[in-house]
């Protein structure tokens, strides 16, 4: 009994260290957060810093809380999803960077733009996430919520892939009962739409 | 979408102008987790609405409550994806059924590391909360006499600090109210 909770102990010390492993988007540490995800960004992918702030100039103001990589709409190219807050004028954006093999060139899609208010603390009223998923993934995910209810017996959600190309999931700041939304790629639309989301319990 | 109350922190339970709202609560909600102020503040947005009647359909969920959810999903392997503040919970559990820590000693460690995500400002899910701190329940919209004036009155309600609803995408009239200083001193 007295060893297992000293390895209780040992346990909380570490979640407390493991605390350090999430981004940090307080209003104190959107700056330092915001140029390790640039950099990150690109010693990732190993585009030319160049072409870095290219992107990051399309964005004036924000800052970069979330990105990952991943192909949605051209196959063998590396593409990004970013969610940015600008908090001086309370908005946030989650969005797409896609190739443009034609012209050799990157586009920008926003995917949604929303508000964002700060709480007491002086973090988003939601934790900004974006997920670069895979069309397994997805599927798998869907499986697995097909399986899952809340406790008013309610299903958490479903989620549809478009396509063979990654999806993009992000944490809705304009739907916060939802903990992801995702969005895939349409080529008939020549543009993201909606696939699905889900809640968690 | 968000409203900033203009409250007097050091204010005590407002009054209700008039008592007389019939509030229901649904089955997953608890009728302690309303605090005093909430109802007033509730009773004077049905009046300002003309609202005789509604029932609440969710109440906040303690960290205790939630380290409860999650526990028995994840024990069942029905757990969904979470935000990174969720899976960090996750790997909690993760760890601690690796160490081989009773189902008490686990949850009480996911409590923990839920607090301490509040303590800084990060919830895990916008049901957790300290109603004492900042009371957060629903408000089912088909309750409700007359919605659409009922939503005005909310969002024109200076002690409401956070409201959403089917306009924000939420299936539900969503109530966030930071509860005055003094009122948590009393508690």
């Amino acid at each position: 009994m007295r060893r297992c909770w000293f390895l209780a102990l040992c346990l909380m010390a570490i979640t407390r260290f493991s605390h350090a492993q999430l981004v940090d988007q307080s209003l104190s540490g959107l700056g330092k957060t915001s140029s390790r995800m640039w950099i990150e960004l690109s010693t990732n992918t190993g585009h030319k810093p160049d072409d870095i702030l290219k992107i990051k100039n399309a964005f004036p103001g924000y800052h970069l809380l979330s990105q990952c990589t991943g192909s949605f709409a051209n196959e063998g190219y590396t593409e990004f999803a970013l969610g940015l807050i600008n908090e001086k004028e309370g908005k946030g954006v989650y969005a797409a960077v896609l190739n443009d093999p034609a012209k050799n060139d990157y586009r920008v899609v926003r995917l949604t733009t929303f508000a964002v208010a700060f709480n007491e603390k002086g973090w988003p009223e939601n934790y900004m996430e974006v997920q670069c998923n895979s069309a397994m993934l997805i599927k798998r995910i869907n499986r697995n919520l097909s399986k899952q209810r809340n406790e008013a017996g309610q299903p958490l959600g479903s989620l549809r892939a478009l396509s063979n190309y990654d999806s993009i999931c992000v944490s809705p700041f304009d739907k916060p009962h939802l903990e992801f939304v995702c969005y895939g790629y349409d080529f008939q639309k020549n543009g993201f739409v909606e696939i699905g989301g889900w809640s968690t319990p | 979408m968000a409203q900033r109350g203009a409250q007097d922190p050091f204010a005590g339970p407002a009054q209700a102008t008039q008592p007389n709202i019939d509030i229901q609560f649904g089955s997953r909600a608890n009728s302690s987790a309303l605090t005093d102020y909430s109802r007033s503040v509730i009773s004077d947005v049905a009046n300002q609405a003309g609202v005789s009647s509604m029932q609440i359909s969710s109440t906040s969920r303690s960290p205790e409550d939630q380290a409860r959810v999650m526990y028995e999903n994840l024990m069942a392997g029905t757990a969904p994806v979470y935000k990174a503040p969720g899976q960090a919970v996750v790997t909690t559990f993760k760890n601690a059924r690796d160490a081989g820590l009773s189902a008490e000693q686990t949850k009480a460690l996911m409590a923990s590391q839920i607090r301490d995500f509040i303590d800084q400002g990060i919830f895990v899910s916008n049901h957790l909360g300290d109603p004492n701190v900042r009371n957060v329940f629903d408000v089912a919209p088909s309750s409700v006499s007359n919605p659409a004036t009922f939503e005005a009155a909310a969002r024109a309600n200076p002690s409401v600090t956070k409201f959403l609803s089917p306009t924000n995408n939420d299936p539900a009239f969503h109530f966030e109210i930071v509860q005055p200083f003094l009122n948590f001193l009393i508690k």
